[in-house]
């Protein structure tokens, strides 16, 4: 304890080269645990777009392919879901539930997504939450639109605006919807999932007002009270199972399905080689991180070589209390631990503070949930590496100061 | 016996080819010895053998009847820093510790000491009692060591030195950045206190003048030869 207090004071004394070396550490463990945070939280978050659902059925693709424009709104569908094989598939004993997903159209880069009122029913996402309107009810005539919270905001609608809809997935198309304008009905509260950028609409609307419309193109308009059709394909559907272990089963079935060459994707699993495809980028963030670390202890390495020469008195002063060299090694040592540790607690107050600072701004800008909570088992091992890293890098030092210390002997000739 | 030398030749490693010879030298309890010499005659390197930092002498070198070549690094610091007191010629103090901390230092290293002044009194009582002999203001006690005078360091270099009663004082030049009142003061007051409790003392100095304050005086030649 005594060593300890007394490498404290040595320290306090060469405070301006100390303090900035107990910063440098603190701003390097501050982008260590900042990364490492923002890391685990997006995993997190990103695991929690879709929950309760067994199984995503669609065109067969690639399994994040069809994942990512089911779930996600991203890149284009390769193909569909005839109407009939969604029928029979839906019939099946083992299944509980389907919500039907048709996409294909688009308003001013938000997606449209055709459904029915399953979808507020049986949709979940973080921990099996569902979704809840914020404001006005859901769909129920085929003009009625329920908006995600995001397009809400974003482009200022609100219950009883009327919309309408461009054909396609792209922001300037000029081929819209205008003959059938779509009414907003409803608002979701915000999820932080890609529900909140998308236009939800019963399949009758998407049916609705591509009447009229051959491969894309519209041939005339159609009588208002036209009847609306049954559609001839969807996107894909959403399924729950009765029970679990009915799912490898089933999703067998849906592969080998004879009548449409469809595939089933288990979410979760899909949703992990997702992100371990991103994961590249998150290595590549965190190896920098600590490269960064590493930078930073070698800052102190400088900072202690350079301040040895003119320690050499203290020292051997010690050493004639009868100080042995090895607690001389010792208190060099220490020192360095201390510049660790007072950098790590520097650091993770930074660190809270840029959280603190950062959350809002990050929910609102990309939706990812940063949460303030106690350091993780992971981080904590991670601030303990870079205290017992500070200690190792103080060795070098203290090695010289022990050698230094038998050679000099009671006076310094420096 | 404090220091007893007998036929002792230490030859200093590397290419100078310097050698101490020291026949015979004692120091009982109690013993205030001058050594002097010309710079370069030894006398750092006989303190670094008595003081147990430098070793490899051959022949006989016992300090309080321990032959140090039998001892360990470990026993040798042990007995330096229960038994001897050192005053250097500058350069004694840490510079971020308070005067008293400087002062109760060597009770922290060693046990020895830190035992022989809390049989009397509290650590931090005996600080100032010898602060406060060795004519230092109170108002100084609290200060940081860096602020003193080269004067006042020396006193405190004194107190620290005579702290826990070791038998030995080892004085390195401790005058030598002092003027000349300054230095009668000095040597008075140290001397004094070494009296009161038969302390012995070496005291190395180049100035002649102040043999007359000890026993007797040693001198060591500049070939590394001695004589008392």
């Amino acid at each position: 304890m005594f060593w300890l207090s007394l490498a404290w004071k040595s320290l306090v004394n060469r405070r301006a080269t100390a303090s900035l070396t107990a910063l440098s550490m603190a701003i390097s463990v501050m982008l260590l645990v900042s990364v490492e945070k923002i890391r685990v939280d997006t995993k997190s978050h990103f695991a929690s777009t879709i929950s309760g659902t067994d199984l995503i059925i669609g065109a067969r693709t690639g399994p994040v392919n069809l994942l990512l424009y089911t779930v996600f709104r991203l890149g284009d569908p390769t193909g569909g879901v005839r109407w009939s094989a969604y029928q029979d598939l839906k019939a099946h004993e083992a299944v509980a539930w389907t919500v039907p997903l048709s996409l294909g159209d688009s308003h001013r880069g938000y997606r449209v997504l055709g459904t029915n009122l399953d979808y507020f029913n049986h949709y979940q996402y973080g921990r099996d939450q569902k979704l809840s309107l914020a404001a006005g009810r859901e769909f129920d005539s085929p003009l009625d639109v329920v908006l995600g919270s995001e397009v809400a905001s974003a482009l200022d609608y609100a219950v009883g605006d009327s919309i309408v809809v461009s054909h396609g997935l792209g922001n300037a198309n000029i081929t819209t919807h205008d003959d059938k304008p779509f009414t907003v009905v409803g608002v979701l509260a915000p999820t932080g999932t890609p529900v909140d950028r998308t236009l939800h609409v019963s399949l009758a609307g998407i049916e609705a007002i591509h009447m009229g419309w051959v491969n894309g193109v519209r041939l005339g308009r159609v009588a208002d009270d036209a009847a609306i059709p049954e559609p001839e394909a969807i996107t894909g559907f959403l399924v729950g199972m009765k029970s679990r272990v009915k799912t490898f089963a089933y999703q067998r079935l849906v592969n080998d399905y004879t009548d449409d060459v469809l595939m089933a994707i288990i979410p979760g699993l899909t949703l992990q080689s997702l992100w371990a495809t991103l994961s590249g980028v998150e290595r590549a963030l965190f190896a920098m991180s600590a490269v960064v670390v590493l930078a930073s202890l070698l800052g102190m390495l400088t900072v202690l070589l350079a301040g040895l020469n003119e320690r050499r008195r203290e020292i051997a002063l010690l050493r004639a209390m009868g100080t042995p060299a090895s607690h001389v090694f010792k208190l060099l040592c220490g020192e360095s631990m201390l510049l660790g540790a007072v950098g790590v607690a520097v650091g993770l107050a930074l660190h809270y503070g840029t959280v603190a600072l950062a959350a809002p701004w990050l929910l609102d800008t990309y939706g990812v949930v940063i949460t303030l909570g106690a350091p993780s088992v992971a981080t904590l091992g991670l601030l303990a590496a870079v205290v017992i890293g500070a200690t190792l890098v103080g060795l070098i030092p203290a090695a010289l100061a022990y050698r230094n210390a038998l050679d000099d002997g009671l006076t310094v000739r420096v | 016996m404090t220091v007893s030398i007998e036929q002792m030749h230490f030859a200093r490693s590397g290419a100078d080819g310097f050698t101490l010879r020291i026949p015979h030298l004692q120091l009982s309890q109690g013993d205030r010895v001058f050594l002097h010499g010309p710079s370069g005659s030894g006398k750092s390197t006989l303190l670094n053998l008595i003081a147990g930092v430098l070793t490899g002498y051959e022949g006989s070198l016992r300090v309080f009847d321990a032959e140090l070549s039998a001892l360990s690094a470990r026993q040798r610091d042990a007995l330096r820093g229960d038994r001897i007191g050192f005053i250097f010629q500058q350069f004694n103090l840490l510079p971020y510790l308070s005067v008293l901390e400087n002062v109760l230092l060597p009770c922290r290293v060693s046990a020895v000491r830190r035992k022989a002044v809390l049989s009397q009194e509290s650590l931090e009582r005996c600080g100032e009692r010898l602060l406060a002999e060795l004519g230092l203001d109170a108002s100084l006690f609290g200060r940081q060591a860096s602020v003193l005078s080269v004067g006042q360091q020396q006193r405190v270099a004194a107190a620290r030195a005579l702290i826990g009663r070791p038998g030995l004082i080892i004085a390195d030049e401790p005058t030598s950045a002092l003027d000349r009142n300054n230095c009668d003061g000095f040597l008075e007051l140290l001397l004094a206190q070494c009296a009161q409790h038969d302390t012995s003392v070496l005291f190395v100095s180049h100035d002649q003048d102040l043999a007359k304050h000890f026993d007797r005086a040693v001198s060591l030649a500049g070939d590394g030869s001695c004589s008392g």
